[in-house]
């Protein structure tokens, strides 16, 4: 009778909690949304210079700078910003297309983790033996793993309406994860060890307190009055009791 | 008698090659510069734009008499609060950074577009005076019309902001309070059994 109550009992329970199930859903995609902004209004033909692959101009020197950031650590999530200097040798000013970035693994080129959005300009130009800089602001994936990988940055222009790609960038950066010093895990993690080094000194407390009280108890241990010999005693001559320890000899 | 004449001619020949090649190299300054502007909006109403400007050199060698002039913000639009929209340095060594920074007003509504500042500065290989652009600015949207925040949308942004983290501490702090504390039935016993 009882085990018929307990399986109604638990079917019960399993059906009443059918509205409240959720199916676990977990985010198959790693490219979540990534920022980059635009300069000016875009250009119509701007589609056909993203992702096609020019030569450099001969005349082009390019340098990439992470300002106040040497160790180039870009938080997953959080706007990042470069600075990508050109500078134009030659002889007629360059227009800047677009500024395109994507981030490899470190040991394999051909595996891409994530293509970063490109930033296209309209009437950047950098005339001739001059240099310029041009920001690039991006974003990584929050979700993407904290560890170095390689950024591949190129630069998109035209002079005199030849097209020309190049490469301001092509080395590592360090992914950190974004977040503050106060989050749930810390402040678990912190008050976990507070109390394991609580709990420890409560545990040597009580051992101390047991070896000090086996010592105590070797050195001084209260008897009463039963060691001392009464017979000794001068007051008790003559008295009761002095007679009966007299007979208990006697009779010994 | 040819060998002679030769070698000295060849070595000359070499030492101007590599000569050329060092030069060729890059061993110049690379200026890089960035401009931030930002807006404030004060109390008067009126709206306050922050310009700084940072210069560094990535390049090689030193820039000297590196002079920073910004005439992007004209007159008629803008009121020059403190500092000053250019200045002037002695040099630039090679990985060093300079900055500079201003406030102006701004008087019109309406979007801005800012031309970047120019730097100019000089190479001792080079007579002419180099120039260098910074960064340009996003489009600034002057006195723009805020929509007022309502209450319930601000302390929603401040709870979903802040709210894992406050929530975190608050139950560890109630768990530590709990420990701690006897509770009222104990006491209550133990103040029994006393009497």
């Amino acid at each position: 009778m009882a085990m018929k109550i307990l399986r109604v009992f638990f079917f019960g329970l399993l059906l009443l909690q059918f509205p409240l199930f959720q199916v676990v859903r977990c985010q198959s995609e790693i490219e979540a949304d990534v920022e980059g902004s635009k300069l000016g209004i875009v250009r119509e033909d701007v589609q056909d210079f993203v992702g096609s692959n020019f030569k450099p101009a001969p005349g082009v020197e390019t340098i990439c700078f992470f300002p106040r950031n040497s160790a180039k650590v870009v938080p997953a999530g959080e706007k990042t910003e470069l600075l990508v200097g050109m500078e134009n040798v030659g002889e007629s000013p360059l227009n800047i297309i677009t500024i395109e970035a994507s981030v490899h693994l470190p040991f394999d080129h051909r595996m891409l983790v994530q293509n970063l959005t490109a930033q296209v300009f309209d009437n950047a130009s950098v005339p001739p033996s001059t240099q310029a800089t041009f920001p690039y602001i991006f974003a990584l994936s929050k979700f993407l793993q904290p560890r170095t990988f390689d950024l591949v940055g190129t630069v998109v222009y035209e002079i005199n309406q030849s097209p020309y790609q190049s490469t301001f960038y092509n080395g590592t950066i360090e992914v950190v994860e974004a977040g503050g010093f106060v989050s749930v895990e810390s402040v678990f993690l912190v008050t976990l060890g507070i109390s394991l080094v609580v709990l420890l000194g409560l545990w040597i407390h009580d051992q101390f307190k047991r070896i000090s009280q086996k010592t105590k108890a070797a050195s001084k241990v209260e008897v009463g009055t039963g060691t001392t010999d009464a017979s000794m005693d001068e007051w008790l001559q003559g008295t009761a009791y002095n007679q009966s320890s007299s007979k208990s000899k006697k009779k010994k | 008698m040819e060998t002679v004449i030769g070698n000295p001619l060849i070595k000359a020949l070499i030492i101007l090659f590599l000569l050329s090649a060092t030069t060729a190299a890059g061993d110049a300054p690379f200026i890089i510069s960035h401009k931030k502007a930002s807006l404030t909006r004060l109390k008067s109403g009126a709206e306050r734009v922050s310009v700084s400007i940072d210069i560094y050199n990535q390049g090689f060698s030193t820039a000297y008499d590196v002079s920073l002039v910004d005439d992007s913000w004209p007159k008629d639009l803008f009121d020059i609060i403190s500092g000053n929209t250019s200045n002037s340095w002695e040099r630039l060594d090679a990985g060093g950074i300079l900055s500079h920074s201003f406030e102006i007003d701004a008087k019109r509504q309406g979007m801005f577009h800012g031309a970047p500042a120019v730097i100019t500065y000089r190479v001792p290989t080079k007579v002419s005076l180099q120039e260098a652009y910074s960064t340009p600015i996003l489009p600034l949207d002057i006195l723009a019309e805020r929509p007022t925040e309502n209450k319930l949308d601000w302390a929603k942004r401040l709870l979903a902001k802040y709210g894992s983290q406050l929530s975190v501490v608050s139950i560890v702090l109630l768990f530590i309070y709990l420990v701690a504390t006897p509770s009222k039935a104990s006491a209550a016993k133990a103040s029994k059994k006393k009497s």
